[in-house]
């Protein structure tokens, strides 16, 4: 052999050994990992024993205190050499279970939805961080761990239920209901840990999707290698923590195998404060994992600089926040900060959700000041997550019973039949309301002092109410431990709220929420032109927002002319222009376009509170029994819905002005069309719906949502910064159907309702000692200010 | 001999058709809209079902952890639900759901007729305001029959999905009227956690001035 080729040969032998030998795990190593040169833990196959692996228990940056760190830096710098328990499935697919009830697949993780799964090589879970099996397993191992602690959190809250006997919202069949009320009736929950969407990452409740996407950057900045959002546990947790939010308010209906035509939402709209508290909850369950007061500052914070706070402690914050009583991100002043960007306010759900993570962190911070209660940190946590589990099932109850055994006496949500409308539309979830049955759960637990619930003592309704006005959240007068049924909703005594307490949460009389009266002020903008239109309701239908519209607008939207105004054949987009006539800020702003309560026999009642019409412009003549069904001081109890209550239908908002023989009458749409002598079938919603013939609110889009209006100012000046033209996100707007049959000059008086979280009187019944109106009211007029805005039809 | 590979070749082709269309008979259908307003339908195909991020289901029968309990026995009191439980219902059966506080009117004729055609008409009115190139997928949950004042209504309860013409991505499910197929409810969107991006806004045309005819141009 020649010189050369022998040393060829024996350097390949000796590179060869190399190489083999480091497939032998090390004796030292007790199955641990080898470190890196780099001092990285290698994570390979041998590096573990049998179903075991390793995976990061939170980001990047908390592991090692470095905020600068690449996207493409080496992820096994940051992985403990100690080993975790991954499955002993041969497939990434998980368990659960609680309360002596358990299910053999609660969740799986592949890469993405095409993909298969993947297996352990030689039964271990260890694979390379660069690799697709490492985000898998990344993945699985965050969303069990905070599976399994969300759990153990239900089992704690129900078996606490039990124990102390209180009216709980959590049914004693939630671990025995056929219909699994503690996870997912139907289906797996899917993790996709590398779905391949762009600066997303999405929770869908319909596939039952945890989606994991990659940060690659935008117009100011392009991120290369991409960031997986699955290296950020955080933001797993966060998405995890919507599934849980889904799981507990659907959890009555479930627990009792109600039939039930939709599942219960939390949040409706583009922007409400359902939506909000939703986003609150998920950042918390970040907090919930690893106490860190800041969340997703790798996958969000890094290049994005959309990392968000969940103390007022955190740097991030901008100057004059603090933990004192003062110093709190409070409601409704905050709801549009952005921390990242405080001076410019941005209207999304993520950002107003930052009140609710602020005051849960603060709430559990309280619970453990031994001023106050004394707990310890895992029970402070666990009694802040059992409030939350109560208040998200009675909110989110299709039985209507709100809390004990399933019977026909309903406390909440009007009644089944009607659940869905009143929590999305009529009564829906907002910081009110959630946190005035947050308060009451915590009355009947913490508060409650035959339960001593805090070393001896209970946690003192003072001491709660101060810090919930802390964060200007003390918006109700009253407990409500009657609910708000018909038949109950009165009876008994509440727990009233000190009125000294309240500081900082300021309540404003509805009648100071007008339409902006100021000379030459927009009653409404108007968005009609074709472009806009089409854009906007492509985004609803898209979004599964909106049900159908009607066959009578063209496909094409060709009657959209932009003019600015009414046109028969449009679909016209209308953002009521409200004006804050208080000193205070007013949230949660919300108008109603849809069917109400406020016509008898035809006719429009004229007896609702806003002057309109007059007994000689066509007001409805009262039945002989006042204070009976069929009266204009009558409401419906079961919101137009029930044949046996003749005489009670709903009416649509909109009445036109009809010109009689010798006068001017306010009528109801169907008596234009017999005048005209149109035929039924040529009404917006076909021959069998004739009251809303020729203007009605599109389903899903007749609902506007605000989240803030300054003293002084309307929305629109509220949230712009500089003169330019507003501009409005879908929920800002009602949208509306415009029949082409309609003669131009015909005038309509749309008689809207409106309402707002920090109201004094859209909420509390002064007649009945402030407790709360009961549910029935919100299909009529008391509980709200009407708005009547009126236009005409221009060709 | 020739004859014979032909007819076997047919009978083989016939079987695959037979078999894709049966496996498609309740799976997704794909609606998208091309121009001038036409919309094609056809059972999703497998790209598609990608696009789309339609889970094909990843084959799990092996995967089964012998070491994990079965569902607990424990069984709770008698329910007051109504009907039997869907899962428990053959596919094709109508399912008939009256909420616990619902009238019912003895022997009310029915709100509307199932159409067979139902699926295609609500693949046409989603996609009737939609840019071409739009695609629908839908896949029909249950069949029920409701109660809206006493009265039957049939719908149909389906999952939606739609992809638009740039490739982004929408799901929710909704009840349907087994007749017109129109929406007549919706729910389960999903939540998006949007970074990166501001999300488009409304820019309005003008402004009606208050309780004149009058409107400001923007």
């Amino acid at each position: 052999m020649r010189k050369d080729s022998k040393l060829t040969l024996l350097t390949f032998l000796g590179l060869l050994l190399v190489g083999l030998s480091s497939c032998v795990p090390s004796e030292n190593n007790g199955g641990g990992g080898r470190s890196s040169s780099r001092g990285g833990t290698a994570n390979n196959t041998f590096s573990v024993s049998p179903n075991n692996g390793r995976y990061l228990t939170d980001n990047p940056v908390v592991l090692s205190g470095d905020d600068t760190l690449d996207s493409s830096v080496d992820l096994s710098r940051f992985l403990s050499p100690t080993q975790t328990f991954i499955t002993e499935n041969q497939f990434l697919i998980a368990p659960c279970g609680a309360g002596g009830a358990s299910l053999s697949q609660c969740f799986e993780v592949r890469k993405n939805e095409t993909s298969g799964f993947i297996t352990a090589t030689e039964n271990r879970w260890a694979f390379p961080t660069t690799t697709d099996e490492f985000l898998q397993v990344q993945t699985f191992g965050n969303m069990r761990d905070i599976m399994d602690k969300f759990h153990d959190n239900l089992e704690f809250s129900y078996n606490l239920a039990r124990g102390y006997g209180y009216p709980s919202a959590l049914p004693s069949q939630l671990f025995t209901s056929d219909d699994n009320a503690y996870w997912f009736k139907n289906g797996v929950l899917k993790g996709y840990a590398d779905c391949g969407v762009e600066n997303n990452a999405f929770y869908d409740p319909a596939g039952n999707i945890v989606c994991m996407g990659a940060i690659v950057g935008n117009d100011q900045v392009v991120i290369s290698p991409p960031l997986k959002v699955a290296s950020d546990p955080q933001v797993t947790w966060h998405e995890m923590g919507h599934a849980f939010n889904k799981v507990n308010v659907n959890i009555r209906q479930r627990s009792f195998e109600q039939s039930i035509l939709q599942e219960t939402d939390l949040g409706y709209l583009f922007y409400d404060e359902a939506g909000s508290i939703n986003e609150g909850l998920a950042d918390f369950y970040s907090f919930f994992m690893n106490k860190k007061t800041i969340f997703a500052e790798w996958a969000l914070g890094r290049y994005l600089r959309q990392a968000r706070p969940i103390s007022e402690s955190e740097d991030i914050h901008a100057p004059g926040f603090s933990e004192t009583a003062s110093g709190r991100l409070s409601y409704p002043q905050f709801v549009t900060y952005d921390p990242n960007e405080p001076d410019v306010p941005f209207e999304d759900v993520h950002y107003s959700g930052q009140i609710a993570s602020h005051f849960f962190h603060a709430f559990y911070k309280s619970l453990m000041d031994t001023n106050i209660c004394g707990l310890s940190s895992d029970n402070a946590l666990k009694m802040t997550m059992h409030l939350v589990f109560e208040t998200l099932a009675e909110v989110g109850d299709q039985t209507a019973t709100g809390y004990g055994n399933l019977s026909s006496t309903y406390n909440v949500n009007l009644n089944p039949t009607n659940a869905i409308e009143w929590i999305s539309k009529a009564r829906p979830i907002t910081y009110r309301r959630f946190f005035q049955v947050y308060s009451k759960y915590f009355l009947q637990t913490l508060g409650n002092p035959l339960y001593s619930f805090c070393n001896g003592r209970e946690y003192y309704r003072d001491d709660y109410e101060k810090l919930l006005d802390s964060y200007g959240l003390l918006l109700f007068k009253t407990y409500n431990e009657n609910g708000n049924g018909t038949a109950f909703g009165h009876t008994g005594t509440n727990t009233t709220v000190t009125p000294t307490n309240r500081v900082k949460s300021q309540l404003i009389p509805k009648d100071l929420l007008i339409l902006d009266q100021r000379e030459n002020a927009p009653s409404a903008f108007v968005i009609d032109s074709q472009s806009d239109v089409k854009n906007a309701i492509e985004s609803l239908l898209l979004g599964g927002r909106i049900a159908s519209i009607s066959s009578e607008i063209d496909s094409n939207f060709a009657y959209n002319n932009g003019n600015a105004k009414v046109s028969p054949g449009e679909v016209v987009g209308l953002a009521i222009n409200l004006f804050n006539n208080s000193n205070s800020t007013m949230g949660g702003v919300r108008v109603l376009a849809n069917d109400w309560d406020h016509t008898k026999a035809g006719a429009p009642c004229n007896n609702l509170g806003d002057n309109f019409p007059l007994d000689s412009e066509g007001a409805a003549q009262l039945s002989s029994g006042e204070g009976a069904p069929g009266g204009c001081d009558w409401t419906t109890r079961f919101n137009g819905k029930e044949p046996a209550e003749t005489g009670e239908e709903l009416a649509p908002v909109c009445l036109v002005e009809l010109n009689d023989d010798d006068s001017t009458k306010w009528v109801t749409q169907d008596k234009l069309r017999v005048q005209m002598g149109l035929p039924k079938k040529r009404c917006l919603g076909g021959e069998n719906e004739t009251t809303d013939c020729f203007i009605r609110a599109i389903k899903g889009a007749d609902h506007a949502f605000y989240s803030k209006l300054d003293p002084q100012k309307t929305w629109a000046e509220t949230l712009i910064t500089d003169e330019g033209v507003p501009t409005f996100n879908t929920s800002n707007v009602i949208f509306m159907e415009v029949s082409p049959s309609i003669p131009p000059g015909t005038t309509f008086n749309c008689r809207l309702r409106a309402s707002f979280t920090n109201c004094e009187d859209c909420h509390h019944d002064a007649t009945k000692l402030n407790d709360d109106y009961l549910d029935y009211e919100f299909s009529g007029a008391r509980p709200f200010k009407l708005i009547n805005f009126r236009f005409t039809v221009i060709d | 001999m020739k004859k014979g590979l032909f007819f076997i070749s047919l009978i083989l082709l016939g079987a695959i058709f037979f078999w894709y269309q049966k496996g498609n008979k309740d799976d997704w259908q794909t609606f998208v809209k091309k121009e001038n307003q036409l919309i094609k339908t056809y059972p999703t195909t497998s790209r598609e079902k990608k696009e789309a991020r339609i889970d094909k289901g990843a084959a799990k029968s092996s995967a089964q952890n012998s070491h994990t309990q079965a569902q607990s026995t424990k069984r709770a009191p008698a329910s007051l639900k109504k009907g039997p439980p869907a899962s428990k219902t053959p596919q094709n059966q109508r399912i008939t759901i009256a909420l616990p506080d619902q009238t019912v009117i003895k022997d009310a004729s029915p709100l509307n007729k199932p159409h067979k055609e139902w699926k295609k008409r609500l693949g046409n009115e989603i996609l009737r305001f939609m840019r071409p190139e739009t695609k629908v997928y839908l896949k029909k949950l249950e069949s029920l029959t409701v109660y809206e004042k006493g009265r039957p209504l049939h719908v149909e309860k389906v999952h939606v999905k739609l992809t638009t013409p740039e490739g982004r991505l929408f799901s929710y499910n909704a009840l349907v009227d087994s007749e017109t197929g129109k929406v007549v409810e919706t729910w389960n969107q999903t939540n998006h956690e949007p970074m990166g991006g501001q999300t488009k806004k409304i820019r309005p045309s003008g402004a009606l001035i208050n309780d004149k005819e009058e409107s400001i141009r923007f």
